[in-house]
């Protein structure tokens, strides 16, 4: 903290080196941590059955087969990929269709009537009614049996609309105001103005949004009775926990096919991620546009 | 509320007419709310019935919940829940703040996305895996944990067994699962900080600790407040963590109200009950949120809710 | 510039959305009623043929009832492939001579699914339920399912089940559902090279003295003895040797009990407990998978294990192709000091039930006796599938078609001893000579645990509330406690006494006396 007067971003000081050494050494650690259980799965999802047997974590790969991916993309995992792929995107984009208007307009401070609908709002954070008023709501709705059950009731996160609403108020007004004199109504200004300074937000709630309609397992197997319209996560639960059931019955799988099941599960996501994670994670010069 | 303000149900005509495009962006969200969320709580209703091991369907009044209130297995329940989740905010919270500030302080672009990536990953792994890989790491005789705790000359820990163990391997396995996951929106939060605030900052003199406190976490501040009240409100819904890694060993110490719920609700049949708990788990939720709300007006001027 | 574009790529994304929320709403009403139609149009094929069939039969009357059957995706075939287990119903729509609707949830979560729709008016007209024993007395209490004394009566074929497995589930002498399979039963299974090269003898009936002492020969071998699960349920096995029962229980004189707080019961925790000190029970039990368990032994790494005797099979199999091929050898029980015992009982764990509201019960039960009595339909939907869809018959073998065996499937001859049903010959295919010689030891093997099986009760639902209302609790405090005691973190004692304070706590005393309807 003994920084010399001189700015900082032109020379280091000593205490600075020592903190940025840290903090790649302090990162470093973290990611191994976070890496060697991923390396593992990898390792156990390529390995052949006798080798997992019992359990065994393996660090290093025994032996190397793709069979269980094989069998995986061969059961028919890319109707449940569809199927997957249609919910999160049809609700990825609903959501943030009926999300980013919503959480501007209960961002400005002027709104007809704000405090009682966020307190309405606020109240569907905690209460939760349980799985089966739930179920008699889509059963009225006629939605049982239909991918829209699982679209529709999830169009909304309270939890991401929070978080738009919040970042959607720290915007200055006065760019919103002179917007306003420049003829823009309201919903112009969202599109030209509020919606380019929230990039980085709003990929990151679209992220969240994606990834829950993609994860989503109990709503799925509860609405859903016909077994082709099954998502991914279900197919893929399925075909493992066959055996998992302790009647001692159905087809036995071993720990590699499980690890299997699980990266081909999540390998979408991941794939699309990094696409993502651009506007979130960006230098600092993209800033400027405020101006 | 508008009617105090401006006086008149003209005034209130016309300030609708003036906001008719902020009405119409609000409308389809509100009409979800109304359909998606407010519809099924008139279920809630069937906490104060009899449904579940009868044909017919009684109104009892309040019997589910003197029965919930003099149970000890629930108030075991509630204990649990309540110091688990103190401890998955007191501990977990602060931890993605953390990284996301450090990964900002890293300068290439490309390892801040390479870390940010990797950390998120875990959040992909199925309690069922993570709980398999911790009873792996943390096994008695073969676990890596357990092999220095014995090299350094000390008897190993069963910690999945121990009831002095159990929840701090919850916390931990619920920290590294959650970690990237909920660094996303500070790293978010963090890219819309203005560069200029840190130019005009380090021209002035300040090293990067103060611009951490002057700046950054002032900037980040309201989205701070916001990601507690909002873990706040969900953080009594722990369940398929506890499901997939306790054991009856440890029932004592992790036995939580959404397990309670399961057990004596879904898999007894008696819906009634479990109906009773979930309301009783809002209104705490609630109590908590509300009390955090007004701390945060009370103390930061800032008001979320 | 880039933050420009991708705002410009979330309004478009937006304005899709909107677009098709609105084409959604506008047009939900047709969508929601052209998927029914568009199945029926799928299935009117089938239907047809299934009525040009019957038409030339002119022996049945035409059928136009459609009923729902719900049955976990470990049955259907054993494939998880809509397509083949589309091929299975066709099958029984066939057999039965009804239309079906079929939900085939996942095994994992099957009682959720089942509870729901149940719960939420949905009762399926045919469905099975699974752990049997502490589901139906609920739906019974519910009115939810048919009585089936009459139709059963009715069936021949039904008829001939012996009728202790009715008996079983029986509530106020009624029955209420067809049992699927043979009741399960747990042993011990030891594998013989281990017993071979350790010198440890012990019959399929020793004494608990015994056990201890001849799995003691392991220790330090790195091997282990006893390989346990976390299930502590399992530990009834042990407990039946000293004629205790963990639970609440009618005892001889015909006077519900309260197991856990009966004298015998400390002298089986003792013994329990002496399992584990001893070092034979597998000191990580607590957290051992059940699939981890049978893992550990197959590869060798474990000597003994408890599980189903219908997985004997799997045992010669599975060590096999783990390269540790080994025979391995059943303990039906373990005597226990006054000559008692008796292997794991988990009663009738499958059974099929119709509901109250079927419109025609008589076909809703011929799809059962189809099911449960039929040979072709019973390997069919149990085990094998429909030949040309899961498999092709090649020299009298059954051979898995290349679609069938991606998905994961394999055949399996387990219906040849689980079921009811005697006699299989008429199958157009039978299980090569290894398998068939497995079987035979296998099906010897079930017959021997069935008679040295110990008590299994059911409680009905509604006779006590109190019982309705504690008795997850009960179940689940006496897990708590007899683990504690095995894993030393309590004594007998302690452990015992905490659960007599839990017992007061819940009123128990007077659960009792409700339940013997004082």
């Amino acid at each position: 903290m003994t920084g010399k007067k001189s700015p900082g971003r032109i020379r280091e000081s000593g205490a600075r080196k020592v903190f940025r050494v840290c903090n790649v050494l302090f990162l470093t650690m973290v990611c191994i941590i976070v890496v060697i259980p991923i390396w593992n799965v990898l390792v156990t999802s390529v390995a052949a059955d006798k080798d997992v047997m019992g359990g065994v974590y393996l660090l290093f790969p025994k032996s190397f087969t793709l069979k269980n991916y094989i069998q995986v993309l061969n059961s028919g995992y890319m109707r449940g990929f569809w199927n997957s792929m249609f919910v999160a995107a049809a609700g990825t984009a609903i959501a943030m269709a009926v999300t980013v208007p919503m959480g501007y307009a209960l961002a400005q401070k002027n709104l007809i009537g704000r405090k009682i609908i966020m307190r309405l709002i606020s109240l569907t954070l905690v209460f939760d009614a349980g799985i089966m008023p739930f179920y008699i709501l889509i059963k009225t709705l006629g939605l049982i049996d239909s991918r829209w059950s699982l679209i529709l009731p999830f169009a909304v996160s309270t939890f991401n609309l929070v978080i738009v609403k919040n970042f959607m108020t720290s915007i200055p007004e006065s760019l919103i105001e002179s917007a306003k004199l420049d003829g823009c109504n309201d919903f112009m200004t969202l599109v030209k103005i509020v919606m380019p300074l929230s990039v980085p937000i709003l990929s990151a709630v679209m992220l969240f949004y994606f990834v829950s309609f993609w994860n989503r397992y109990t709503e799925a197997v509860m609405f859903i009775n016909n077994s082709s319209k099954y998502t991914l996560q279900v197919m893929l639960r399925a075909l493992v926990f066959q055996s998992d059931g302790s009647l001692g019955e159905g087809n036995i799988v071993y720990d590699n096919m499980k690890m299997a099941v699980m990266v081909l599960g999540m390998l979408p996501v991941l794939v699309i991620y990094p696409f993502v994670q651009r506007y979130f994670v960006s230098g600092l010069m993209l800033g400027g546009v405020k101006e | 509320m508008g009617k105090r303000k401006t006086g008149g149900a003209k005034d209130v005509w016309r300030t609708i007419r003036r906001q008719k495009f902020l009405l119409f962006m609000l409308l389809p969200g509100l009409l979800w709310f109304l359909i998606f969320k407010y519809c099924t709580y008139a279920g809630l209703g069937l906490a104060f019935t009899n449904y579940g091991f009868k044909k017919t369907v009684d109104f009892v009044g309040l019997r589910n919940f003197t029965r919930l209130f003099k149970s000890a297995t629930f108030w075991t329940a509630f204990k649990n829940t309540m110091i688990i989740s103190i401890c998955n905010i007191v501990f977990y919270f602060p931890f993605p703040i953390i990284i996301a500030l450090l990964i900002n302080e890293l300068r290439s672009l490309r390892s801040k996305r390479a870390v940010q990536f990797m950390i998120y990953i875990p959040y992909f792994f199925s309690w069922v895996v993570v709980g398999t890989i911790f009873v792996n790491i943390l096994s008695p005789s073969s676990g890596i944990v357990n092999q220095i705790i014995k090299s350094l000359g000390h008897e190993p820990i069963y910690f999945m067994a121990d009831v002095r163990w159990f929840r701090a391997v919850l916390i931990l396995s619920y920290i590294w699962r959650q970690m990237g996951y909920g660094a996303v929106i500070y790293v978010a939060t963090l890219s819309t900080v203005d560069p200029q605030l840190y130019e005009a900052a380090s021209i002035d003199g300040c090293n990067k600790w103060k611009q951490v406190f002057y700046i950054t976490l002032p900037s980040i501040k309201p989205t701070i407040i916001t990601m507690l009240l909002l873990n706040l409100s969900h953080v009594l819904l722990i369940f398929e963590q506890i499901m997939v890694m306790y054991n009856a060993s440890v029932y004592s110490v992790s036995d939580v109200l959404q397990t309670y719920t399961y057990r004596e609700g879904i898999l007894s049949g008696n819906i009634a009950y479990g109906t009773a708990i979930s309301l009783f788990t809002g209104i705490v939720s609630l109590t908590l949120v509300m009390g955090t709300n007004w701390i945060s007006k009370h103390f930061l001027e800032d008001s979320i809710l | 510039m880039r933050k420009r574009k991708m705002a410009l790529a979330l309004a478009a994304v937006m304005v899709l959305g909107t677009a098709a929320g609105c084409g959604q709403s506008s047009s939900g009403t047709p969508q929601t009623t052209g998927a029914p139609a568009a199945d029926a149009q799928t299935q009117a094929p089938g239907g047809g043929e299934q009525a040009k069939d019957q038409q030339a039969k002119e022996e049945k009357p035409k059928e136009t009832v459609k009923l729902t059957i719900c049955s976990a995706d470990n049955t259907f075939g054993l494939s998880t492939d809509p397509q083949l287990q589309q091929a299975v119903i066709d099958m029984l729509e066939e057999k039965a001579g009804v239309e079906l609707e079929a939900i085939i949830p996942p095994i994992g979560s099957y009682n959720e699914k089942l509870e729901t729709m149940m719960a939420g008016g949905d009762v399926p007209d045919i469905f099975s339920i699974s752990q049997a024993m502490t589901r139906l007395p609920n739906y019974v209490a519910r009115e939810q399912v048919l009585c089936l004394d009459e139709l059963i009566g009715s069936s021949p074929s039904l008829s001939a089940i012996d009728s202790s497995y009715y008996d079983a589930l029986a509530i106020d002498g009624k029955v209420y559902d067809v049992p699927y399979y043979y009741p399960r039963v747990k042993c011990l299974f030891l594998r013989k090279d281990i017993m071979e090269e350790y010198g440890i003898n012990l019959s399929t009936t020793p004494t608990t003295e015994e056990f201890i002492a001849e799995m003691g020969k392991l220790k330090g071998t790195g091997i282990i003895p006893f390989s346990f699960p976390k299930w502590i349920d399992n530990f009834q096995y042990f407990m039946n040797s000293f004629g205790a029962y963990a639970g609440i229980y009618k005892n001889q004189d015909g006077v519900y009990v309260d197991g856990m707080q009966e004298p015998q019961m400390t002298d089986a925790l003792n013994y329990l407990r002496e399992l584990y000190t001893s070092g034979v029970m597998d000191q990580e039990f607590i957290t051992t998978e059940n699939n981890t368990m049978r893992e550990y032994v197959y590869t060798g790494k474990a000597a003994c294990d408890i599980d189903y005797v219908m997985n004997y099979s799997n045992y010669v199999l599975q060590s096999e192709a783990a390269g540790a091929a080994t025979d391995v050898q059943p303990i039906y029980m373990v005597t226990g000091p006054e000559g008692k015992g008796g292997g794991l009982n988990e009663s009738i764990q499958t059974a099929w039930c119709i509901s109250s509201e079927c419109k025609n019960p008589e076909a809703a039960l011929r799809v059962i006796e189809a099911l449960v009595c039929d040979p072709e339909m019973h390997a069919a939907f149990y085990n094998t599938g429909v030949e040309g869809a899961h498999y092709e018959i090649k020299d009298g073998l059954a051979v898995p078609t290349e679609k069938a065996s991606n998905s994961g499937y394999s055949i399996k001859y387990n219906y040849l001893t689980d079921s009811f049903i005697g006699d299989f010959s008429s199958l157009k295919y039978q299980p090569d000579e290894n398998t068939m010689e497995s079987i035979k030891v296998q099906q010897a093997m079930i017959e021997e645990a069935m008679n040295l099986r110990g008590d299994k009760q059911m409680i009905p639902s509604g006779i006590s509330s109190l019982y309705d209302e504690t008795s997850a609790s009960i179940t689940n405090t006496w897990k708590e406690v007899v683990s504690q005691i095995v894993l030393g973190s309590t004594s007998v004692e302690e452990g015992l006494k905490a659960y007599k304070n839990f017992w007061d706590s819940v009123d128990g005393d007077a659960m009792l006396k409700e339940l013997n309807g004082q």
